[in-house]
Order: structure tokens, then sequence, then C-alpha cells
């Protein structure tokens, strides 16, 4: 080397030692590959933001919400949730807000919250079209609880509607009724849109999608007397001995919610991630008392009346116990999934009129297109050079991503679901690790269990992903 | 504040303190709703993208999220609020 420094005429150039050299090399090679590849995930984000941005120079009346998307995040196994959380984030989020799109994000931690959620929102469905009352979450998982609590509702005051005197209404008219910008289109595909983070919230958005239209409407007795029973057992084996947890005599169940371990297998003190509230236990929250007394009562019924136009996002990350006791799971209303046997309900109609919600005037979520978006995630010493390639090379995985969900923005790529499409995302379910699977065949719980679809509901769905063969 | 610790029930007021109580009120909330705007003005609607007189659907969105943040915020400070005032009412008796 140094003959060659010679030649060229810098003599006095000295090269570092051999081992400096392959030092240095290893080291640039190393970084250089970080660099690049974060990069080109900037500048492939960058692209597809830009196909997007042109949404959100649109006007949109004063009377209009925007379309809403909801987004279901569910962790991936024996990991946390701020891993999904990363990839929603990194990936989706970023074009969903450059898009001007409204989004509502529900999270779960233990399995079963997305499923109750979709299923008690197909019920409540059903039953308003019945002319039924309706039920929320928290109501239904009273009825699990011995002695028949019933929630009390707090009893609307009567108060003046300081609205109607704010600011310029003090001489204009109020807007007319706020409606969804969503409402006046032809297609129910076009409108919302549902994002499912991870194979195991697909299989929960489906399983409750089937529960929710097939199933009964009210919990079933043996579901109730199960669920009184295991919690009985788990009472007084508390009592006896502390070592030995619940989980050992759980089996054969499908709900896990009375079980003490989460999916994730770590204490309950580190899963720190708030669930997301939807706009019904965000109001909630604000009935509280204040200090200030009367004025503050008028400031909650602003938020109220504010929160049916605002977008829920997930905000504080710090509030350990109480984000598990808000997540409900309750159990599957139809534990033998014997979807075959049960008849279309007559309320249904068998869809030959896109059903809308009352409240809001938009189509359900059954009619409204899914993006699914699977999370790879590798855990494991042995796993270690398969997820240094991985780290490498995460820029393939941002483009499809982003990609897919630029599809469900512009919605451009929609088409019916087909029996394949069960299989969306199934090359996740190869990284999960198998000692957590054979934990869950052993439970029988839901995630591994195959998904199973009826064609009479499956068929009403679109997808936006690409087709499988 | 502390004065509603003793009673069982509201405390009976006279329809002059109703009249200023309901002034009070609407008093303050005129006065969070003006904060409210010019706050969520200053940080949604961009000062160099005047092009047009409608709000586009980014500002509307943000508009909407500024409001919920506000009253999250109000909300959460109440309780903190209300949390220390309880502490001084207890450390005063004693």
């Amino acid at each position: 080397m140094s003959t060659f420094f010679k030649s060229i005429g810098l003599s006095k150039v000295k090269l570092p030692s051999k081992k400096w050299l392959a030092f240095y090399t290893v080291s640039s090679f190393a970084l250089s590959g970080v660099i690049y590849d974060k990069q080109q995930q900037k500048s492939i984000r960058q692209n597809y933001i830009d196909q997007v941005k042109d949404i959100s120079n649109e006007k949109l009346e004063i009377n209009q919400l925007p379309r809403k998307i909801k987004v279901f995040i569910a962790p991936p196994p024996s990991d946390y949730l701020e891993t999904s959380l990363k990839f929603w984030s990194r990936y989706v989020k970023p074009i969903l807000y450059y898009s001007g799109l409204d989004y509502e994000i529900i999270v779960e931690n233990q399995q079963g919250v997305i499923r109750s959620y979709v299923a008690n929102e197909m019920r409540n469905l059903r039953k308003s079209i019945l002319d039924l009352p309706l039920k929320n979450l928290e109501e239904e998982q009273a009825q699990l609880k011995e002695g028949n609590e019933i929630i009390k509702k707090p009893e609307p005051v009567e108060r003046l509607d300081m609205r109607k005197y704010m600011g310029i209404f003090y001489k204009m008219e109020l807007p007319d009724e706020i409606k969804s910008e969503d409402c006046v289109k032809n297609e129910p595909e076009l409108t919302g849109g549902v994002i499912c983070l991870g194979r195991g919230a697909f299989k929960e958005y489906i399983t409750g999608l089937h529960e929710g239209l097939l199933g009964p409407l009210d919990m079933p007795k043996e579901v109730i007397d199960k669920a009184r029973e295991i919690s009985k057992i788990e009472n007084d084996k508390s009592k006896d001995t502390t070592l030995q947890t619940s989980t050992e005599m759980v089996k054969d169940i499908t709900n896990e919610e009375k079980t003490n371990e989460t999916m994730m297998d770590i204490p309950k003190e580190e899963t720190f991630i708030e669930t997301i509230q939807d706009s019904n236990t965000l109001v909630k929250n604000e009935t509280t008392e204040l200090p200030s007394g009367d004025a503050s009562a008028g400031a909650n019924e602003d938020a109220s009346a504010n929160e049916d136009a605002s977008a829920n996002e997930d905000a504080s990350a710090n509030e350990d116990a109480r984000a598990n006791d808000k997540e409900i799971c309750l159990p599957s209303f139809l534990p033998e999934k014997s979807y075959n046997e049960i008849s279309l309900p007559i309320e249904l109609n068998n869809f030959q009129t896109t059903l809308k919600d009352r409240e809001t005037g938009l189509p359900i979520l059954i009619h409204q297109p899914i993006v699914m978006i699977p999370i790879p995630n590798l855990i494991g010493f042995l796993n270690i050079p398969k997820r240094i390639y991985r780290f490498y090379n995460k820029r393939y995985m941002c483009d499809s991503i982003c990609g897919d969900v630029t599809h469900l923005v512009k919605q451009d790529t929609i088409r019916r679901f087909e029996k394949g499409d069960l299989q969306l995302g199934l090359e996740e379910e190869l990284d999960w690790p198998s000692r957590w699977v054979q934990k869950g065949q052993d439970r029988n719980s839901e995630w591994v269990n195959e998904l199973i679809g009826d064609k009479r509901v499956y068929e009403q769905l679109k997808v936006i992903n690409e087709k499988r063969e | 504040m502390s004065f509603l610790g003793f009673g069982a029930s509201q405390p009976q007021l006279t329809s002059e303190q109703k009249i200023s109580a309901a002034e009070t009120e609407l008093d303050l909330v005129t006065d969070m709703f003006n904060r409210l705007v010019n706050n969520c003005h200053q940080k949604c609607i961009d000062r160099s993208n005047y092009s047009a007189g409608d709000l586009n659907k980014n500002e509307s969105a943000c508009l909407d999220r500024c409001v919920a943040k506000y009253f999250e915020t109000n909300v959460k400070v109440g309780e903190n609020m209300q949390k220390m005032g309880q502490n001084f009412s207890a450390g005063g008796r004693f």
C-alpha cells in the first residue's frame, strides 16, 4: 500500500494497520446499510404521501365530518403492544394524516377485545333494526358478575344549551345536523374503511363479524354460567394458594378474560399502552365532578357535544392498571362456531339493502373495505440472523404497507372478499413462536384456531389487498 | 369548594343567587370558548395558506383534534386540582 502512495506522490500518507482497516470496513458497511435503508424508507414514504396529499386540500363543509377509518391493532404474540404501534405510527399513520382522513384506533392487550367490540356493534345494529334497547360493553360485562349489578346511567340534567349563544351563533343559526360526508355516497364500499394490523386482529375482526351477525342477541345462559364458574374457581384458588395462577385450570374455554396471564405472558404492570376509547367511554369520563362546579359542568356538555365531531387518538401512555380495566373482553356468544346450522337473521334482510347505522347514517362495518396488514415480528435468540436480514431490508415492507394504505385512501383497488382471503396475512403466523402456539392450542385460545368463515357473511365483505393464489 | 362537603344536597339558593350563578357560568363558558377558538386557530390554520376561504379537510381534522385535546387537558387539570384541593382541606383540619 505504501508503495502505491509513493508512486502517486503522497509519500507521507500512512494508512492505519490492517486490523483497524478491517474494523473500519465492517463498521462502515453496517452503518451505511442502516443509513441507506432509512433514507429509502423516508423517500418511499414521502412518495406515497405526495400521492395522497391532494385529498387533504379538498374543501370540507362546516356541517360535514370527514371519512372515518377504523384501525384495529393487536400486539404480536409474546410481545408488547408497542411493537405493533411502531408499525402503525411509522408506516400507516403518516399516510392517513396527510390525506386528511379521520381515524379511530381500537387497541387490545388481551385476546378477544376486538372481537367483543365488533360483535357488540353488529348486535346493537340488529337490536336497533328490531327496536330493542341497545347495550354497550360494560353492561354486557356486568351480566357476567354474580348478582346482576345494574349500572345506573346518570340522569341527564336539563341545562341551558350554551352552544346556541357562543361566538357568532349569538346572531347566526347553528348549522344543520352534522353528517359525515360519506352519507351521500351511493356505493357503500366507498365509505369508511377498516385496517387490521396483525393476523390476530384480522382473525378477531372476522370472527367478531360472524358472532355478531349470526349469533344470539343476548348472552346465552350457558356462556354466563360457564364464565361465573370460572371466576368462582379463580376466587377460591386465589384464596388457597398464592403461587398457582389460574391459567393451569383454565382449559377448553374460548374467553381469555378470566386468565391472569395475558397473551403476552408478561406481568400486568408492564402493559403500559392506553387503550383507545371510542366516544362513549370518553364522554363517560367527562361526567366526573369538577371543583369549579357549574361552569365545568357546562364545559362537560360542550365536550360531549364536540366528541361527536372529534377524532379519537391515543393520548397518554402511562395508565397501566386502568388500561387493563378499560378493555372489555366478553366471551364468545357462539362458542361452537357452527355457522352452517344457523340461519341468517330476518332483520338483516339477506343483505339486500345496505345496512346503515341509526345514529350516523353510515353503512356498517361489514360494507366497509378491509386492509389487512401483517406484522412480521420474529423473536428469539436463534432467529437473530434472520432478524438482522429483516432489519436491513425494512424498506420493502415499508413499501408494501404504505402501498396498501394508499390504496385504501384512494379507494382504487376494491374487490369482493373470496374464500382464499381468509388466509390473508398467513405468512405472519410463520413468525409466531412455536411454544406460544403450543400453549395457545392447549388452552384453545382464539388466535391459533383456524379462521372459519361463513359464505353468507364474507361474501358481503370487500378487500383492498391483492389476491392470494 | 369546601362548604359542599358538609351538606348532603345542593345548598338552597335564592333566585338572585341562581341568576348570579348562571351569569358566572355563562362568563366562564364564553371565556373558555374564546380561548379555544384563538388557540386552535393559531395552531391549526397555516398563516401562509389563505388562497381559499373554506376550510380543507386537513384543517378541519386539525381543529377537531385541537378541541378534543383542549377539553381533555381541561378535564385532567381539573381532576388534579380537585385532588390537590382535597389534600389542602384535609391538611387544614389537622
